[in-house]
């Protein structure tokens, strides 16, 4: 697909030197403008790691393989000063945890400012103004008061809407966002996914979106990539992949959630634990935990098949 | 019904911050004339946004935190006045489940040593019997025997919830009180630990009392629900009238808000506005009425006291939301 606005193509990634591990594999999808890839899985199924080779802040050392193009421009191999001029420009991220991720001695009004000053070279006043109107902008009342604020002044709901405000200064193309409202109790978290979706009607920035919270993602997504240890396990339309999903570990996630609309008296749960990518058995990763796994599936690491609705399963018909 | 084991009656604990040689301390009130009780095999959960003051309530009940007015009742015997011997009775028959299956296990000590530390402390058996019953609890959590000689970090976070389970079964108690147990952990585990104290439950009476924001793990296990907002009971009622017919605009915002699988993107626009208030400011009146679409003049002067809607259905609220049983 040519329209892509991000291709990522083939991405691993392996941390460490001496004893290196896979922690991304065979990873290829995407982005359109203006639309949300939601990202979900459980912890350590390689979510943030996907969004740290996107920004390029993936720890080292490290090895990265395959292609990440943001348009015509490819991000893998860039330099450092220009990999950086990207970030928080074309590309931002805002994080799950905003007091850690802001500067506590800074205002806020000022670490806005200072993105609008490093990226287009604002004057300061300038950058002042304009920040206050982004605290607008993100639905912060009293934004030129707020402004002067630190951060621990700021309750977390208003914390998440400045890295937002921050994040949209330079309006990025793709606004990629890891867990950004797992901080917060479910009323502000609803008011900050209303001010996502709000943003990118008006910006029309695309968005990759990752939550462990199936809820969350089936809310904000126009698509669904669900991964574990590491891989892309199924990757579809959102009602498609929550409807039909084809791979027994969604349909496993999806059914092991309460749900208040149908209560069951025991919940199906998936059964052991998430893989140590370090002992990673050959095969299917999921194997061990599934409950429609044959020999062949221990053996051979299932592809990733399919155009619109992709699932890696070697038992992808018969769970179907 | 059966006597209650646990009977708060208006419950109310404070803390006092920022006093100093010459300034006034400044009160910080964390719950409320907190009135609930709690019966055998029954679970009670409360529900609320953090700040709302669950925990301290959890902590005030556990003799954790003190009580600043009001009374706590175990079997129907006012905490304050107990005996020595009484209170051991009553920290024997309740026991508590942490959020965090990292911080509350003793990294030092073996599984062995952490689950039969109760038994230890209330003198219960010999060393031999307790080491069988560590055996026997161990498999009613569904681990095997062989992880009593293993030490906490050899185990994931859902392992050491069940090892946390297990500890506060080791005396049988009459009540558990769990603050969170499902939140540190993933998704696939959160639904196993569930399924274990659903199981747990029926296998030995127990009541629980159970603290979580999640009002869908909450819809799973509870039996009762109680709504907490600023350290105040804003709505109690059975779990079905509480989640079909919520009478309080708090709760029904809370309902509201908890992401659903399969409704499809949301419509931006339906979500509740601002910010849970600072418990050291609170607004005048009814707690909520800054946030509440119901709100009237009265709701910012005069604070609502609970009230019964229908039989065992109580809301603090000038203008419930009447939604008669179909």
């Amino acid at each position: 697909m040519s329209s892509a606005l991000l291709a990522v193509d083939r991405l691993a990634v392996e941390l460490g030197q001496a004893d290196p591990v896979r922690i991304l594999d065979d990873i290829s999808f995407h982005l359109q403008p203006g639309q949300t890839l939601g990202v979900v899985g459980e912890s350590g199924c390689g979510k943030s790691m996907t969004a740290l080779a996107l920004m390029g802040l993936v720890p080292t050392p490290s090895h990265i393989t395959g292609s990440i193009r943001l348009g015509e421009t490819e991000l893998l191999g860039m330099d450092e000063e220009h990999r950086r001029r990207l970030r928080g420009k074309r590309l931002a991220m805002i994080f799950q945890e905003p007091m850690t991720a802001l500067n506590p001695v800074v205002t806020v009004g000022a670490q806005i400012a200072e993105m609008l000053e490093v990226h287009e070279h604002a004057s300061t006043t300038l950058a002042r103004a304009r920040a206050v109107e982004l605290l607008h902008q993100v639905g912060i009342a009293a934004a030129s008061d707020r402004a002067q604020a630190y951060p621990h002044q700021l309750s977390g709901g208003m914390r998440q809407r400045v890295m937002i405000a921050m994040a949209i200064a330079c309006r990025p193309e793709i606004l990629i966002a890891d867990e950004p409202t797992t901080a917060l109790d479910v009323s502000v978290q609803a008011q900050i996914l209303d001010l996502l979706l709000e943003l990118q009607r008006r910006e029309g920035m695309a968005m990759l979106f990752i939550s462990h919270s199936l809820g969350v993602i089936s809310e904000i997504s126009d698509e669904i990539m669900v991964m574990y240890a590491g891989r892309i396990a199924e990757h579809g339309p959102a009602t498609t992949v929550l409807q039909h999903p084809t791979h027994p570990y969604t349909r496993g996630l999806i059914e092991t959630i309460p749900d208040i609309a149908h209560r069951v008296k025991t919940l199906p749960v998936i059964a052991g634990n998430v893989p140590n990518l370090r002992n990673r058995a050959p095969g299917c990763a999921f194997a061990p935990r599934c409950p429609q796994a044959i020999e062949a599936c221990r053996q051979t690491i299932p592809p990733l098949e399919g155009h619109a609705h992709r699932v890696a399963c070697l038992r992808a018909t018969v769970a179907a | 019904m059966t006597a209650p084991i646990l009977q708060t009656d208006a419950l109310s604990v404070r803390f006092s911050e920022g006093s100093g040689l010459f300034r006034k301390p400044r009160i910080v009130q964390a719950v409320s004339d907190i009135s609930i009780t709690l019966s055998a095999g029954e679970t009670l959960a409360l529900v609320g946004e953090s700040g709302s003051g669950k925990t301290t309530f959890a902590r005030a009940m556990l003799g954790l935190t003190p009580i600043s007015a009001g009374t706590m009742r175990y079997d129907g015997r006012n905490c304050t006045e107990m005996t020595h011997h009484e209170r051991q009775t009553m920290r024997r028959a309740v026991q508590m489940v942490f959020q965090d299956p990292f911080g509350s296990l003793d990294p030092r000590l073996s599984i062995e040593a952490i689950i039969a530390e109760p038994l230890r402390i209330h003198r219960i058996g010999t060393a031999r019997s307790r080491s069988d019953r560590v055996v026997e609890l161990l498999d009613r959590v569904g681990l095997p025997a062989d992880a009593r000689r293993r030490y906490p970090h050899q185990f994931s976070g859902g392992q050491r919830q069940r090892i946390a389970i297990a500890r506060a079964l080791a005396p049988e108690p009459r009540v558990i009180i769990a603050d969170e147990p499902l939140s540190a952990l993933d998704v696939s585990i959160q639904s196993q630990i569930l399924n274990l104290l659903d199981t747990l439950r029926e296998q030995t009476g127990m009541a629980y009392f159970l603290i979580s924001h999640d009002l869908a793990a909450v819809h799973h296990l509870a039996d009762r629900v109680a709504a907490l907002y600023l350290g105040r009971i804003v709505e109690i009622a059975n779990r079905d009238a509480l989640y079909n017919h919520p009478a309080h605009p708090y709760t029904k915002a809370l309902l509201e808000s908890v992401p659903r699988i399969g409704t499809g993107k949301r419509t931006p626009g339906k979500a509740l506005p601002g910010d849970i208030p600072s418990p050291l400011s609170p607004p005048t009146g009814c707690h909520f009425h800054p946030r509440c679409p119901r709100a009237s003049e009265r709701c910012s002067v005069e604070a609502p006291v609970l009230a019964t809607i229908a039989q065992g259905h109580q809301a603090a609220c000038h203008h419930p939301i009447i939604e008669p049983p179909a």
